[in-house]
């Protein structure tokens, strides 16, 4: 009964953050979730430090905190160009959630809420991400449309999966680097 | 160093190329001295394994000295010899912590491709494919091991390589699948395939209370083989129905337990099978799981089949009734190779198994181009090849 009062104040939460999107023109909507071995207030303070995203974050080339609530983002996408924003917390509550939104002209406007709430057993903490964001034209929005995996709902659900990977394990899981067969990675002195 | 790098369908070959390095503070870089080729291989070498990329190196069934380790790594010492498991855990997550290590939440870079294709991803496996994570395999010089304090069974000085070399895939796959028989002393388990993993699992089985183990094949010298392991054999080229076989030697009950140590290749003749080869020839099916079919076909009402022969998309003409109607239960999927490790170690030392009996061939990494055509040709009698590396 608890956890569907719970839900529910919750929902309503995500409601007035989804008003607050739908402001956005065109948004589109992300709603992911994951489950991460570490409990709430270990994942909240790790997640609100700022200075530990660039450790798991997919593409994040640089985040600038200017204040306890503004902060700026730079982001490299893999195949595409560079893109930034400023962002604002609207609200947080330690241990719970963390909604933020853009202010400012950008190209990639966005609305988001992280919800840390305790697993059942022994899973840790159920990572739910609610995120409202719109897809720019022209180059940028090309890019989030047509290539596999590079679309801003899967990376952020890499992103989700790199958090947990990192808080359960220390380190992000890799093959950047490895050896391989392919032309580019040949040993050097037979290259030619 | 020389890696055997994958190229297509039937064209795998020797490239010189920069060797691993620590990517991770959980890495270890270890100088292979032993590396087996697997029948698992030979999917990839058909062709059969989505998500290949040319030039990634293979190579699963691995063993080799530490030469150099990442700054957290906490047991494995430099100089350790040990033996490498064919999937990559983290040894942290919940799957890890109830030693469901194929089932590893984290070590997968590529999660998305395989949760998109089967719903969650496993374990990140070495050398099998980008699905897999992409991970460079062990048919080479020297590999990288991720989180090796899990992915790592310390070997003691004395014994050779090739009595511990198959605790990295077969012996453990063989065992976990006569494990997931649930053998009851006086059982009969029938084993389609004989090929190293049944070897392994008949020997399993045995070691579990099997009463009889009866293999399935074609092939003579594998029958062979199986029949020293004191296995009745079924040359199903030779005989009119194996079903009717089983049955026979069963009481008419069928077989307690089924293993399916075939899975996605089975070379059947029935009129299934035969369907199958032409769909997947052009490209309409994706496994050709004959064996599978006659697998839960012949199992006793109330039995198990238990799957360890690797299967890779959408089956076809499946007899679920047949599986609902007699209320079988299937257990099945990768191994969780690092639960097994130490326990299968022991029975080495302790002389219960020597797993070195399968081996056939042995070559060294120049000449494994040719042996993949070997193996996957079924010429010269060759059921097990073992690279020697220096």
């Amino acid at each position: 009964m608890q956890n569907t009062n719970q839900l529910k104040t919750e929902r309503t939460k995500y409601d007035s953050n989804a008003l607050m999107a739908r402001k956005l023109k065109d948004e589109e909507k992300i709603h992911r979730s994951i489950t991460i071995k570490k409990s709430p207030a270990e994942i909240y303070t790790f997640f609100r430090n700022f200075g530990n995203l660039p450790y798991f974050m997919k593409d994040l080339v640089s985040l600038t905190v200017h204040s306890e609530s503004m902060s700026h983002w730079v982001v490299q996408l893999e195949h595409g160009p560079i893109v930034e924003w400023d962002a604002e917390i609207v609200e947080e509550k330690y241990a719970e959630m963390l909604s933020w939104k853009t202010v400012g002209k950008t190209e990639v406007q966005q609305a988001g809420t992280i919800w840390f709430t305790k697993a059942p057993q022994e899973y840790g903490t159920i990572v739910r991400l609610h995120m409202a964001y719109t897809i720019p034209a022209g180059k940028i929005g090309k890019i989030a449309t047509q290539l596999v995996g590079e679309d801003p709902d899967s990376i952020m659900l890499t992103n989700l999966t790199r958090l947990k990977a990192y808080l359960e394990t220390g380190e992000v899981p890799t093959t950047k680097g490895q050896p391989s067969g392919r032309e580019e990675d040949l040993a050097p002195e037979i290259k030619h | 160093m020389k890696a055997l790098c994958w190229f297509g369908k039937h064209e795998v070959a020797l490239r010189n190329v920069k060797e691993p390095q620590i990517l991770n503070p959980h890495d270890a870089i270890v100088k292979v001295t032993s590396a087996a080729i697997c029948g698992s291989d030979l999917h990839i070498y058909n062709g059969t394994i989505p998500t290949m990329e040319k030039g990634d190196i293979l190579g699963h069934e691995t063993m080799g000295e530490v030469v150099a380790i990442g700054k957290l790594v906490k047991k494995v010492e430099l100089g350790n010899r040990i033996v490498i498991p064919f999937d990559i855990a983290c040894g942290s997550c919940h799957h890890c912590e109830i030693e469901e290590y194929s089932s590893c939440d984290n070590t997968n870079p590529n999660t998305y491709l395989a949760d998109k294709l089967y719903g969650h991803s496993g374990a990140a496996l070495f050398g099998y494919s980008h699905m897999y994570g992409g991970y460079a395999g062990g048919q080479a010089e020297y590999i990288r091991v991720p989180f090796v304090d899990t992915n790592s069974l310390v070997i003691p000085d004395g014994i050779p390589d090739e009595k511990v070399l198959f605790l990295s895939d077969i012996l453990p796959t063989g065992y976990m699948a006569a494990e997931n028989c649930n053998i009851k002393p006086g059982d009969t388990v029938a084993i389609w395939g004989a090929g190293p993993v049944a070897q392994m699992a008949i020997r399993s089985a045995y070691m579990l209370g099997a009463e009889r183990v009866i293999a399935i094949d074609h092939f003579d010298k594998r029958l062979e083989m199986a029949q020293l392991s004191k296995a009745h054999t079924i040359n199903f080229e030779n005989t009119d129905s194996v079903l009717d076989e089983l049955s026979y030697l069963t009481g008419g009950r069928g077989p307690d337990s089924c293993i399916d140590a075939v899975g996605m290749e089975a070379h059947g003749h029935s009129i299934t099978a035969t369907l199958d080869r032409a769909k997947m020839a052009v490209g309409l099916a994706t496994d050709r799981p004959d064996a599978l079919r006659q697998a839960i076909q012949a199992c006793k009402k109330g039995g198990t089949v238990s799957i360890p022969g690797v299967y890779g998309g959408v089956l076809d003409k499946m007899p679920f009734g047949a599986a609902f109607g007699k209320g079988l239960t299937f257990k099945m999927g990768q191994t969780h190779t690092q639960k097994y490790m130490p326990l299968l170690l022991n029975k080495i030392i302790r002389g219960e198994i020597d797993p070195s009996f399968v081996i056939t061939h042995r070559i060294n990494l120049q000449d494994t181009p040719k042996a993949y055509q070997l193996f996957n040709d079924q010429k010269d009698d060759c059921i097990k090849v073992v690279i020697n590396m220096h």
